[in-house]
């Protein structure tokens, strides 16, 4: 072994700055190569189904998956948030299927969407996530999103033909286009009054996060 | 001939630290901040700015260390942050924390702690030839 024989020119000549240089040289190449622009949350949520205050301080966007266990772990957190302040808080869904990972995400979010159209969103959303791990498991989902839509009074055909029609796929796709848009990579993807937060939280530091939105709204 | 092995396993070394810091700034931070968030180890605050430095602590060593410029302090940050995640890994097995991607190389590749804590050992088995190597030069006043 050689210790210390590589490059040691610089030292010899007396410019012990070059190794600086460098450093500095490398660290702004980086830099520029791999800067990301900060992005916010600015559209409206209100096209979207939404839960909560009508004249809200604090919106949650949240992307999600529908066979997202982390999802479904948040939707307890995010309705005690909407019960605990339902004159402040308002809570919107947004689709973002991650169909690399979950076979069933995509045509769940279609599902999802048509309950929308029929006035039932919430009950449906509720359901999908209480027998996600029954339906994450099917051979063919797509009985198990007819039944449950079928339970909760829609007609199993009419349901199907909206799953079916192009305009669903359409209004999935805008969500997606929108996460993708805003560089998600994981759900659940929370934009709270435009703030980032992704992943599960605990419900003490959700409600930390939501009160101090609700203080800042509040000045 | 061992001085060869010890750039291979510098560049093989560095080139990971490179990799993972740079797939981790691709990132929003708050993703990172969610990874971190799942070993349950800080307290809720203080992971947000761990999220934000975290990739340049990753990607700064890396780089020297691939480019041979500081080698030796470059060798030093990289074992000393293998050791914290070595340790860490082992803290969250133990505590069964189910955690399904340890985040190491987000978008790339989905390791559980056990596979995330081979690598880290080998990596580590790498990393002390290539420190003792630059150490003993940095010793003898040489090139560090």
């Amino acid at each position: 072994m050689n210790p210390g024989k590589e490059g040691s020119k610089s030292t010899r000549k007396g410019r012990p700055k070059t190794d600086l240089g460098k450093v500095i040289a490398l660290v702004t190449t980086l830099s520029v190569f791999t800067a990301l622009p900060t992005l916010g949350y600015g559209e409206s949520p209100y096209k979207d189904p939404v839960k909560g205050a009508s004249d809200p301080r604090v919106v949650i966007v949240e992307f999600s998956d529908f066979q997202c266990p982390a999802c479904r772990a948040m939707w307890p957190v995010l309705e005690a948030m909407v019960k605990k302040y339902p004159d402040k808080v308002m809570v919107a869904y947004k689709n973002y299927p991650l169909t690399r990972v979950h076979r069933w995400a995509y045509t769940a979010a279609l599902a999802g969407e048509c309950a929308y159209k029929k006035g039932k969103f919430w009950k449906y959303h509720d359901l999908l996530f209480e027998r996600q791990k029954t339906w994450s498991r099917s051979k063919d989902a797509r009985v198990d999103f007819l039944d449950m839509a079928e339970e909760l009074g829609m007609e199993r055909l009419d349901f199907l033909r909206c799953m079916e029609s192009e305009d669903t796929k359409r209004a999935v796709d805008e969500d997606i286009g929108e996460g993708k848009r805003l560089r998600i990579h994981s759900t659940p993807t929370f934009f709270i009054n435009g703030k980032r937060y992704v992943g599960v939280f605990k419900p003490w530091e959700f409600e930390y996060i939501i009160r101090q939105e609700l203080e800042r709204a509040g000045r | 001939m061992k001085r060869g092995i010890v750039i291979v396993m510098r560049v093989l070394v560095g080139g990971f630290f490179l990799t993972s810091g740079a797939l981790k700034l691709r990132l929003h931070p708050a993703e990172i901040d969610a990874y971190i968030r799942s070993y349950d180890v800080l307290p809720f605050g203080y992971t947000y700015p761990v999220a934000l430095v975290l990739p340049w602590v990753e990607i700064i060593p890396g780089a020297l260390l691939v480019a041979g410029i500081l080698p030796f302090f470059a060798s030093s940050i990289i074992m000393a942050m293998l050791g914290l995640f070595i340790l860490l890994l082992i803290w969250t097995i133990l505590r069964g924390i189910p955690i399904e991607d340890c985040g190491c190389l987000p978008g790339l590749l989905q390791e559980t702690p056990w596979t995330a804590l081979l690598r880290d050992v080998i990596l580590l088995s790498m990393n002390i030839p290539v420190w003792l190597y630059y150490g003993k030069g940095f010793q003898r006043g040489g090139r560090s």
